[in-house]
């Protein structure tokens, strides 16, 4: 079993050197082990630049990173196993679903058969052979997220992974992320601008302001898993952070309606 | 479903007349061939039968096949090494703007620059061999390859890497499942043209420079007016053409673009 992941972020500036706009500034934060933290903020708050730094895909920055107390500016390959998800489902579309999951397994003798296995999770068995363009919106995210724990990852980046789906289909993602995450317990980091997503999947939500992204406020959401998007409790902590709040979302609330769409995305597009 | 049942049978009947037509103008074209031959009775232009019974005896003698295989694996040779330079180069354009500014100079050039004069080069500084004459097809064809799978690589989907860098894929993973995919259109379509333009240019350089294969042949036959001959070995040359287009191109490209359907 991979060990543990506790992830500690401390990054005192982030610069877009050719359009000179600082995306984050002063950022820190820490998630322990096996825990869910969503990170909620408007658009071009620069969620997905911190994710690209966790990943280590962005190397230019300044302040750290630290995995498991080391830098990640130390090591030459990435210490954490990552499983991640896209705002799309980016899949490989010319190759089948068991194929695109296989892709991301080692070259180890079973990788089939794991990828059944997790594709069966996700309830997709029969479509294995599909071609992704065979298969709606809402399975082919099923898929991507089949493949970000078919790694059995102890580090799940999440940037927006549920985004533009109508409500039913979400639920089931929440419904079936939730239970792979339950059964491998990896650390999670979830990117959202959708506050009641986050109040239903998350332990903790750290509140991000527009750019340049600071932390502006933290949430520890204590109300008792199994939850859903629609129970009243998410409800009420959803319309207390918000009046308690007014500034903080500031960023959020004007360009997002109840239910946290923004305007002009259209529901249940896919 | 009755809609899709009738027009299921309009696509198979439009394909059976395609068919039908495809047929009816090759055998009108023969047709009229042999009667304006036989009207005309005149040396320089052989009725269609005279060019048949002329392919059947170079068959036989064995020198067509003989010469064919020249061609064919001149060809061959000319063709892997034009891809695979092709190719290489024109990733590198495609993805390096640097790259592309110090080459594209040259490229332009090599697109430009007529086959004819590479072929005299290329005989006059290698000599009259074998190298040579492949180095000329390549060198006439390499531009053209480059130009194409740089637009693929231009077209390169950055999603789909960073899925492969996000999990860390190992550099030849990410390279045949993920970046290659995405070049295979453009390297069909390269491999097409290709294939289309070195079988004209080898045999150019074997009319000038090498004492076997279709080219040379042609050359001696013009030289004796042998004009049922010229013919009789185009048609056999075309039929080749046909059956590796039938055989490989086709097969191949139906296997990679299995998941548009």
């Amino acid at each position: 079993m991979a060990q543990v992941i506790e992830l500690a972020i401390n990054i005192t500036s982030k610069l877009f050197p050719s359009s000179g706009i600082v995306a984050l500034q002063d950022l820190a934060f820490t998630v322990s082990p096996g825990e869910f933290v969503a990170l909620v903020g408007p658009s071009g708050a620069g969620k997905s630049t911190i994710l690209n730094i966790i990943v280590g895909l962005d190397r230019h920055y300044e302040g750290d990173v630290l995995i498991n107390d080391q830098s990640l500016k130390d090591h030459s390959t990435h210490p954490a196993k990552i499983g991640y998800m896209f705002q799309e489902p980016r899949l490989m579309p010319w190759l089948t679903v068991v194929q695109n999951v296989e892709l991301v397994l080692d070259g180890e003798h079973d990788r089939r058969s794991r990828a059944l296995k997790i594709i069966e999770e996700v309830e997709l068995a029969g479509r294995a052979e599909s071609y992704p363009g065979q298969l709606s919106g809402g399975m082919q995210r099923r898929i991507a997220l089949a493949r970000a724990f078919a790694i059995r990852p102890n580090l799940l980046l999440m940037d927006e992974p549920f985004v533009s789906l109508d409500e039913p289909t979400a639920l089931r993602l929440h419904g079936q992320l939730l239970h792979l995450w339950r059964k491998l317990r990896p650390t999670v980091v979830f990117v959202t601008h959708n506050l009641r997503e986050a109040l239903t999947l998350a332990d903790h939500v750290i509140f991000l302001s527009a750019s340049p992204g600071k932390i502006i406020h933290r949430l520890t959401v204590d109300i008792k898993r199994p939850r859903n998007m629609q129970a009243s409790a998410i409800g009420d902590l959803h319309k207390r952070v918000l009046s308690e709040h007014p500034e903080i979302l500031s960023g959020l609330a004007t360009d997002l309606d109840e239910q946290g769409h923004a305007p002009g995305q259209k529901r249940g597009m896919e | 479903m009755d809609k899709d049942d009738a027009a299921d049978a309009l696509t198979v009947t439009g394909m059976v007349s395609e068919r039908w037509l495809h047929a009816l103008s090759l055998f009108g074209f023969f047709a009229l061939w042999q009667l304006i031959a036989q009207i005309l009775q005149n040396p320089t232009l052989p009725a269609p039968t005279a060019v048949a019974e002329s392919l059947w005896n170079h068959l036989v003698t064995g020198e067509l096949l003989y010469n064919l295989a020249i061609t064919l694996s001149r060809v061959l040779i000319a063709f892997v090494i034009s891809m695979l330079i092709g190719t290489a180069f024109g990733i590198l354009m495609g993805r390096h703007r640097g790259v592309n500014a110090a080459l594209d100079g040259v490229l332009v050039l090599g697109l430009n620059i007529p086959a004819l004069v590479t072929i005299i080069l290329c005989y006059i500084w290698f000599g009259l061999i074998e190298t040579a004459a492949v180095t000329a097809v390549a060198i006439n064809k390499i531009p053209t390859v480059i130009v194409t799978v740089r637009e693929g690589a231009r077209a390169v989907d950055r999603k789909l890497l960073e899925v492969a860098d996000a999990f860390h894929l190992s550099w030849h993973r990410r390279l045949i499942r993920v970046y290659l995919p995405q070049l295979y259109p453009y390297l069909m379509a390269a491999a097409r043209s290709g294939l289309a333009l070195i079988w004209k240019i080898v045999l150019v350089v074997e009319l000038l420079g090498r004492s076997n294969g279709v080219g040379f042949q042609l050359a001696t036959f013009f030289q004796f007016f042998d004009i049922t001959s010229i013919l009789a070995y185009t048609f056999a040359f075309a039929a080749v053409v046909l059956v590796v287009e039938g055989v490989v191109m086709r097969p191949i490209d139906n296997r990679i673009s299995r998941w548009r359907k």
